[in-house]
């Protein structure tokens, strides 16, 4: 009873009602945000690619075909196997 | 656009072209990934075994140790940040070294193995695979010093010529792995047990940070399940946190929290559990666990005093050590 007494004198019940709508709102915002360590192939990075090229090409880096990879859509690489020696 | 899809880590990286995975080292470029840092490592140096940490394995042997710039994982104490979490593109140092001259590299310094390590060799998997073939060839053993958060068919491809690893596991909470790592545990589980299934000689390491990954009833389900799944003569090596990095309002990890760790460990059925990153404390000796005899005194990364027996046994009571001693 003391407690309603003290918000009535605040005469703000309103405010309080919007601002807990809010935080439910972002409390189900940030649970409904999908972990970036869970979501498989959303990870990739940019690069500085023009860097990368000069680098590539001064030799500074290798441009040695990876392993353990495909083609999307669902196409494997022609004449490459998956895995090395398999 | 031809995107790719990295197979090689549990994150699966769907790649654009011009764009590089998590690890930032393996680009797409032109509809094929290319391993930008394959034969250009950023790191090279001659190390003690103890360094790893392997105990168990050739100690006090010379181990040449390479590295490349990247890593899939992005934990917020990494200690070599400025290698892990950097492309090639951005490296200052990038030396030359293609597998077969690594190998004489190590040859040269008298290295009767070679360490992928620092960063995680996970990201430079072809790099560490042609090495290690011309390696073993040669007579040097080849260690794997990794965080395990790799896809289980390239890694048990790679297991047929790795000799050791010691794998980082950094929590037994898949919870610590996400907030602290951006990983997830169970990969890295999966690997402590392809690596056992494939043979490779296994210590486990667990850097204790205050209040993320110190608490007891953790760590003994961890010892557990190691004693269980890698069997109770693994390694384990507890190791002192320092702040750094992203984590840096975290104190260093107390010596009792260590010795409360070692203690539950060894209780939980350990037979060989270690104290790192605190120079002089008695969990960086090898003890019998039959006699307590003192087997392989350590002070850092120096062995002090060696009384195992040349056939891996206690000279005491003959108890057999686990490990790979010659």
């Amino acid at each position: 009873m003391r407690l309603r007494r003290y918000f009535r004198h605040l005469r703000d019940f309103q405010l309080l009602g919007l601002a807990a709508v809010t935080l439910v709102f972002i409390g189900m915002f940030l649970a409904s945000r999908p972990d970036p360590s869970e979501a498989r192939g959303s990870s990739w990075r940019k690069v500085d690619l023009q860097r990368l090229q000069q680098r590539l090409g001064a030799g500074d880096l290798s441009d040695h075909e990876a392993v353990w990879y495909h083609n999307r859509p669902e196409t494997v690489m022609e004449g490459r196997d998956r895995g090395p020696g398999q | 656009m031809n995107p790719v899809v990295c197979e090689l880590c549990p994150r699966e990286c769907e790649i654009p072209e011009g764009g590089a995975g998590d690890c930032r080292v393996r680009v797409n470029l032109g509809g094929k990934l290319r391993a930008t840092t394959y034969g250009r490592p950023s790191a090279i140096h001659i190390d003690p075994m103890e360094k790893k940490p392997l105990y168990h394995f050739f100690p006090g042997s010379k181990v040449f140790s390479v590295a490349t710039a990247g890593c899939n994982l992005h934990c917020l104490n990494c200690q070599n940040w400025q290698l892990s979490q950097r492309g090639g593109e951005s490296m200052e140092q990038l030396y030359r070294a293609d597998p077969s001259e690594l190998v004489q590299l190590a040859l040269d310094q008298s290295c009767e193995s070679i360490a992928y390590t620092y960063s995680d060799p996970v990201v430079f998997y072809e790099y560490v695979h042609d090495t290690c073939k011309i390696a073993r060839e040669a007579g040097i053993r080849n260690v794997f010093i990794t965080a395990g958060y790799i896809n289980t068919p390239p890694l048990r491809h790679l297991c047929q010529f790795l000799d050791a690893t010691n794998t980082d596991l950094k929590a037994f909470d898949d919870r610590f792995y996400r907030e602290t790592n951006g990983g997830t545990l169970r990969p890295v589980l999966d690997a402590l047990v392809t690596f056992r299934e494939e043979g490779v000689w296994v210590e486990v390491t667990n850097l204790l940070i205050p209040t993320l990954n110190d608490d007891l009833s953790m760590i003994r389900r961890m010892a557990k399940w190691i004693g269980r799944e890698l069997g109770t003569g693994t390694p384990l090596h507890f190791s002192r946190f320092h702040p750094q990095y992203r984590m840096r309002n975290l104190p260093p990890t107390p010596g009792d929290t260590l010795d409360r760790a070692r203690r539950e460990a060894l209780d939980a059925g350990l037979s060989h559990v270690y104290v790192g990153n605190v120079p002089g404390h008695e969990g960086n000796s090898t003890y019998c666990p039959v006699d307590g005899q003192l087997l392989i005194s350590r002070v850092g990364y120096r062995i002090t005093e060696f009384n195992l027996g040349n056939d891996g046994r206690c000279p005491h009571c003959g108890e057999p050590i686990p490990g790979i001693w010659q």
